[in-house]
């Protein structure tokens, strides 16, 4: 039975990758195997994933950047940490240019949707992804996958830090987020440094440190498995 | 398009010794680094191809017995000390930090010398000189005066004790001194001393009771003092013993033999060695562990006030020493004389690398056919000896040997009359120097009665004020140095501040200039302001800032000099701006800014600017 999800998975891949005119980088995606639930967490490498939108509809926003930032035997690689400016091809609105604090020029000198998803496929090719309240990163992820590839869900493992927040607390995990919940108020309470938030790469590695934080509070955290996280 | 994580930069800039790297350099630090966490009291488990450095929380490193050697936070580095795997590394706060691979790392900045220097000779830091348990002496005199007291039962008696059994035992148990009390209370101290100078010169009957050759009322030290702190009343004073209290009780005491044991380089020790010197070469030897107790001091985490005190007064007592010396070998003075020091001697501001400056006073009496060979030849060995013992010839001939700074009153009066009631600058710049004047050796006397006159007239004299105004304005503090860059031109380091020059010396300029304006005769330059304040030459927070000013640029020359020691390099004052921590530069840079609004308003205050 505790199987049944990675095999699911496992199965949709394959059968996504019969799929005609996608591009290499998603084929060498899907062709990849995904962590499995039984993995250790210290074995598998995360991609901890961060968007700026210009809002929280999947359908009518966009994605004006991303960043990131990778875990390797629960530490981040800051080798690896990166951010790019999407161009949306849509105006941004004064209210949403204040917050991320990336103008109209910078987003149009940035890469395409379709270049960004190439770029996460890669990142992301037999990793977990990791983010902070998964409504946004998932489901931007799978409306452009729909727009583009004309397919949703994409077979991904996801881990949630907010989640992870909630179980640890034994919480009812809810869509909406509050603000005892937010990034910087669980960093403050694991003792993690202040972040100027709204800046994707930054909200990665803010993540990214979050979860580490999680993991070290847990009991033998080098024998935690990825299904106790997700 | 990428952007930098720049907040790790920034994080990484500001942690020594990784302000020495350029921002590209910088970028390469951070990419090969990685980032873990572990939550607290966690035993880490170090790797040896690492080095860590801790981004928030805190750690600490144990040895065999769980014995603390090192807590270290923010900002700190682990793991690199060969040794450091014997010991153990336990988070005690939730901690996040970086580890970084070790030969990548020095791979990428291994050329810089001072990265090396960091990583390979590292000394505690200031956290660790508290909380270690280590047994090294500067340790144990940070420690409380309580924790080094003596058992205090054989040391004290009731003030109604016949002298004679105070005697008996004080010879019994072997103590050099006894705290009396009167109805419990600390009411007196008798050393042996009162034994020899009381009852027998002054023939008092052995079976009066003890408080009629007691010192009364004297001095004590709180319980929570350090050692160091005991030391310096010690120094200061003149007294060998303190007695330790608590809330008016007598707790405990502490002698300058306890000290000495526990610290061979201290100042206590230093003077008494001086002032049993029998000879030049063993001043010249004593004086050779000046710097050795400079570093003491410095790492003991001193004030630069008690650092500076204490570097004088061996200074002092080595020109003490050295007249007595003079004195033996060319016999008793014909008439009486002074022998005063000037400069940063006579401020109690003297550190390292200083020259000698020194007249003498001579009575009225003096005459130059009869007396001159002999004071000449006191003079002479003086300074020789004072040069012997690292105290240079002064460069501007500011020494007793010159004829014209060995004269009586009379003519001292006269010179001070023409400084003063009609001054010349560039004559008045070089006698500012016989403005910062102490006695310490002689008849102080003929000191005094020039000292007044002297006062009295500066007190008066505006035109002179404008121009002793106007000579303190001419060094000025580097402002936008840090910005710019603008270089002391004229040191022989093109690429260094001169501390002393543009940081320390406009300070002293300036408590001279108010000092004589005001007829104070302190000379200490932290004295000076103080009195300024209590007589409301200036206001309260005018006088603090210019102190934490003058304390705080001191304290980074002092560190500095003390560094080049370790390092064993001559030590100077030129400070390159590369190896002060960026928080230090920015409370340089206030203190530049205090420094200098205090000179202008000095300026306004004596009409000053009309003369330049």
């Amino acid at each position: 039975m505790i199987f049944s999800k990675d095999s699911r998975l496992n199965s949709r891949q394959k059968k996504l990758s019969k799929l005609k005119n996608l591009p290499g980088s998603l084929i060498n995606y899907l062709s990849e195997s995904l962590p499995s639930s039984s993995d250790r967490v210290k074995d598998i490498e995360f991609l901890a994933l961060d968007f700026e939108t210009t809002g929280l509809n999947p359908k009518t926003d966009r994605v004006v950047s991303f960043g990131y930032t990778v875990i390797d035997q629960l530490a981040i690689l800051n080798s690896m940490n990166g951010h790019y400016i999407v161009n949306p091809k849509t105006e941004l609105t004064e209210q949403n240019v204040s917050i991320h604090e990336i103008t109209d020029d910078e987003v149009k000198s940035g890469i395409t949707v379709s270049q960004m998803m190439e770029k996460i496929f890669e990142l992301l090719k037999g990793r977990a992804l990791l983010v902070h309240f998964d409504y946004i990163e998932k489901g931007f992820i799978n409306q452009v996958c729909q727009n583009l590839y004309g397919f949703k869900d994409l077979p991904m493992v996801v881990v949630d830090t907010l989640k992870v927040e909630c179980m640890k607390q034994n919480k009812k995990f809810v869509h909406t987020q509050p603000d005892s919940m937010r990034l910087n108020a669980l960093r403050d309470r694991y003792n993690l440094p202040l972040h100027g938030a709204h800046h994707a790469m930054l909200d990665a590695i803010a993540t990214a440190e979050l979860f580490l934080a999680q993991i070290s509070y847990m009991k033998n955290p080098s024998e935690i498995t990825l299904k106790q996280v997700i | 398009m990428e952007v930098e994580d720049e907040k790790t930069q920034l994080f990484f800039k500001e942690t020594l010794p990784l302000d020495h790297l350029n921002d590209s350099q910088l970028r390469e630090v951070v990419k090969i680094s990685q980032t873990a966490y572990r939550k607290r009291d966690h035993i880490m488990s170090l790797k040896s191809d690492f080095i860590y450095l801790i981004r928030k929380g805190a750690v600490q490193i144990s040895g065999e017995n769980q014995t603390l050697k090192e807590l270290i936070g923010e900002h700190d580095w682990f793991g690199y000390k060969p040794e450091c795997s014997l010991y153990e590394h336990r988070t005690v706060e939730d901690t996040l930090y970086y580890r970084i691979p070790k030969e990548t790392f020095f791979n990428l900045c291994g050329e810089i010398d001072i990265i090396q220097q960091f990583f390979n000779d590292r000394r505690p830091s200031s956290i660790t000189s508290s909380a270690a348990s280590d047994s090294s002496e500067i340790h144990l005199l940070g420690n409380s005066v309580m924790q080094m007291s003596r058992a205090i039962d054989p040391y004290i008696v009731n003030d109604d004790e016949p002298i004679r059994s105070v005697a008996k035992l004080m010879n019994d148990k072997n103590v050099t001194a006894v705290m009396i009390t009167t109805d419990g209370k600390l009411s007196g101290i008798v050393t042996d001393r009162a034994f020899c100078t009381k009852v027998v010169a002054d023939q008092i009957d052995s079976s009066m009771p003890i408080s009629r050759i007691m010192t009364k009322n004297p001095l004590t030290i709180e319980y929570f003092k350090s050692g160091v702190e005991a030391m310096l009343i010690m120094a200061r004073q003149q007294v060998r013993h303190l007695p330790i209290v608590k809330k008016e009780k007598v707790v405990g005491i502490i002698t300058a033999a306890d000290l000495l044991r526990k610290q061979s380089h201290n100042v206590v020790f230093l003077i008494s060695e001086i002032q049993r010197a029998e000879n030049i070469k063993k001043l010249q030897q004593i004086s050779k562990q000046i710097p050795l107790l400079l570093l003491r001091d410095v790492d003991a985490n001193m004030d630069e006030h008690d650092i500076a005190y204490s570097v004088s007064s061996v200074g002092r007592a080595i020109n003490q020493r050295l007249v007595k010396l003079a004195e033996d070998k060319f016999g008793e003075p014909p008439v009486s004389y002074a022998w005063v020091v000037a400069g940063s001697l006579a401020r109690n501001e003297q550190i390292l690398h200083s020259d000698q400056d020194n007249l003498m006073i001579l009575s009225d009496e003096y005459d130059s056919k009869k007396h001159q060979k002999y004071f000449k030849s006191i003079a002479k060995f003086v300074n020789d000896g004072l040069n012997e013992c690292g105290y240079i010839y002064c460069p501007g001939d500011v020494m007793a040997v010159n004829d014209r700074w060995r004269q009586p009153v009379k003519v001292w009066k006269d010179y001070f009359k023409e400084w003063i009631e009609s001054p010349e600058p560039k004559a008045l710049m070089l006698a500012s120097i016989f403005f910062d004047i102490r006695c310490i050796y002689g008849d102080s006397s003929l000191f005094y009665s020039l000292r007044d006159v002297i006062l009295e007239k500066t007190k008066k004299n505006s035109r002179f004020q404008a121009f002793m105004a106007n000579n303190a304005l001419m060094a000025k503090p580097p402002i936008g140095f840090f910005r710019n860059f603008i270089l002391d031109a004229s040191g022989e380091r093109k690429k260094a501040l001169n501390l002393k020059k543009r940081g320390v010396t406009p300070v002293i300029d300036y408590a001279r200039t108010y000092a004589l304006a005001n007829g104070i005769s302190s000379v200490n330059t932290v004295d000076r302001i103080n009195a300024l304040v209590e007589m409301k030459g200036l206001s309260k927070k005018t006088g603090a800032d210019m102190i934490d000013a003058f304390k705080f640029i001191n304290t980074v020359r002092i560190k500095h000099q003390a560094k080049q020691l370790k390092n064993k390099q001559e030590p100077d004052n030129y400070v390159d701006p590369q190896e002060i921590h960026s928080l230090d530069k920015k409370h340089l840079k206030d203190a530049f800014n205090v420094v200098e609004d205090g000179q202008s308003t000095m300026g306004v205050h004596f009409n000053a600017t009309i003369l330049s």
